[in-house]
């Protein structure tokens, strides 16, 4: 009996070091990196505010030339980003992130208010991996998006 | 003496000569007057004939110079009209494109603010900045509601505008009509159960159903139109029909609800731009008068139609018919 309780307890013990292990992998996961480059300082806030409830790392850019030196110096999941920015535009700097050996994997997501099929179409052709109007969506929704396309 | 001998020898013959020239001068003088006569006079005929043909050949070179010159007056002034029609061409794309931007900028600009209020609604019911009393749940979704009629408000402008310029993009693609149709169907749950609307919808099995070739996501626009229509002008407790149905390759999409109905006088302009009737206006006052125009639009673009029936006080049923073969075939 008393071998079978300590079998019984390392079993147990175990198991729960096994849950624990997955739970911190799950964990480690969950920390994704995301870029946000966005001039409208109270959307991005809202926005971080949403993606760090849901553990990622946020790092904010309100233009291209701040987003390039983030990139640089962190390494990033997943760049949500909107078109119209002081300076370089969004689809400049998304053609310059696909046309990057160091940078082209990364996945971006376009998030603007510019909402025309033909605007929808050319931010895809040029390698955005979705495109999100922002007036349609919410913040929750994009981190789903967003948690999806990094699953 | 021997020289006047002489003299008079060379004198005779003189004489004589000149007696012989004389004597055959005179013909060869006459003969000379009238052949110099004779040519003169002919001379004179061939010049004038001369003269008339030059005169005419003149006449005629000025003819065709002067018709020449018209020609040529006329094809510059085809060049120039070309190149004014050219010019207004260009004018015109411009001003298309310029309309276009316009169109694009304004609904970004509009937006923009309209993002910034729906996401701060968002946020406070999502409890991102902590819970929410009864009262503030209330207005937040109020606001949440009143600031997406508006994004919707603006999507439809848009659309209309675009459809307008004809530049509304279609894509179409073969798929199935029902998942479409569900969803826009689900799409009016929550309202309908608020006004506790008695729904009902007859929807075959996907399985069942040809698959069509088609816009989904314009289809799922007219659709929710129609349901949004229909639950819009229905009072409370009353009910919608939706059914689906196909017959003789024709798809059948009918909306029928016990709601205000359309005065018979105005039925005739319920698909023109931004008419909204008479009884519509005074029990919704929000409402734009384009949700059907699109619609019409829509299905039209299909090769399909749309009727309406409708009594006043007792409902409205409005009609879609999609042509099966047609709808492949686009």
């Amino acid at each position: 009996m008393h071998y079978l309780t300590i079998i019984r307890q390392t079993a147990r013990i175990k198991s729960i070091l096994s849950v624990k292990q997955i739970q911190m992998e799950q964990n480690q996961t969950a920390t994704k990196t995301i870029l946000i480059v966005e001039d409208d300082t109270f959307m991005a806030s809202l926005l971080e505010r949403k993606f760090k409830q849901s553990n990622f790392q946020i790092f904010r850019a309100a233009s291209v030339d701040e987003a390039r030196d983030i990139i640089k110096a962190n390494p990033i999941n997943l760049i949500l980003q909107d078109i119209i920015l002081p300076g370089t535009d969004g689809i400049a700097f998304l053609k310059e992130l696909k046309q990057s050996p160091e940078f082209k994997h990364i996945p971006v997501i376009i998030t603007s208010n510019l909402g025309q099929q033909d605007e929808i179409d050319r931010g895809l052709a040029e390698g955005a991996s979705d495109y999100i109007v922002k007036a349609h969506t919410t913040p929750g929704e994009i981190v789903d998006k967003v948690t999806n396309i990094l699953n | 003496m021997k020289y006047v001998w002489l003299f008079q020898i060379a004198t005779v013959a003189a004489a004589g000569a000149a007696f012989y020239f004389f004597l055959f001068s005179i013909p060869a003088v006459l003969f000379f007057i009238v052949v110099v006569a004779v040519n003169s006079i002919l001379f004179k005929s061939i010049f004038s004939e001369l003269k008339v043909t030059r005169e005419s050949c003149s006449a005629e070179t000025a003819d065709k110079s002067k018709k020449i010159e018209e020609f040529d007056k006329i094809t510059r002034q085809l060049v120039k009209r070309e190149l004014e029609v050219a010019h207004a061409n260009q004018k015109l794309g411009e001003l298309d494109a310029a309309k276009s931007d316009f169109i694009s900028v304004a609904a970004h600009q509009l937006r923009t603010p309209l993002t910034g209020i729906k996401w701060s609604y968002t946020a406070l019911l999502d409890k991102t900045t902590g819970p929410l009393n009864v009262d503030q749940k209330e207005i937040a979704e109020k606001g949440l509601s009143a600031i997406n009629q508006s994004i919707d408000l603006i999507n439809d402008l848009l659309n209309v505008a675009h459809l307008e310029e004809g530049n509304l993009d279609f894509v179409f693609k073969k798929q199935s009509l029902i998942p479409i149709i569900k969803k826009a169907v689900n799409g009016i749950d929550l309202i309908t159960e608020e006004k506790k609307i008695k729904v009902t919808s007859k929807i075959p099995n996907e399985t069942d159903f040809p698959e069509l070739t088609l816009d989904g996501d314009k289809i799922a626009l007219a659709i929710a139109n129609l349901l949004d229509n229909a639950v819009k002008y229905t009072p409370i407790g009353g009910r919608i029909d939706f059914s689906v149905s196909q017959d003789q390759g024709l798809i059948i999409i009918s909306v029928q609800d016990s709601g205000i109905g359309i005065p018979k006088s105005q039925k005739g302009r319920l698909f023109s731009k931004f008419f909204r009737a008479d009884n519509a206006t005074k029990v919704q006052t929000s409402g734009t008068g384009l949700g059907l125009f699109m619609v019409k639009n829509i299905i039209d673009r299909h090769g399909g139609k749309i009727i309406v029936e409708s009594e006043e006080g007792k409902g409205t049923t409005f009609i879609v018919t999609l042509p099966e073969i047609t709808a492949k075939k686009s």
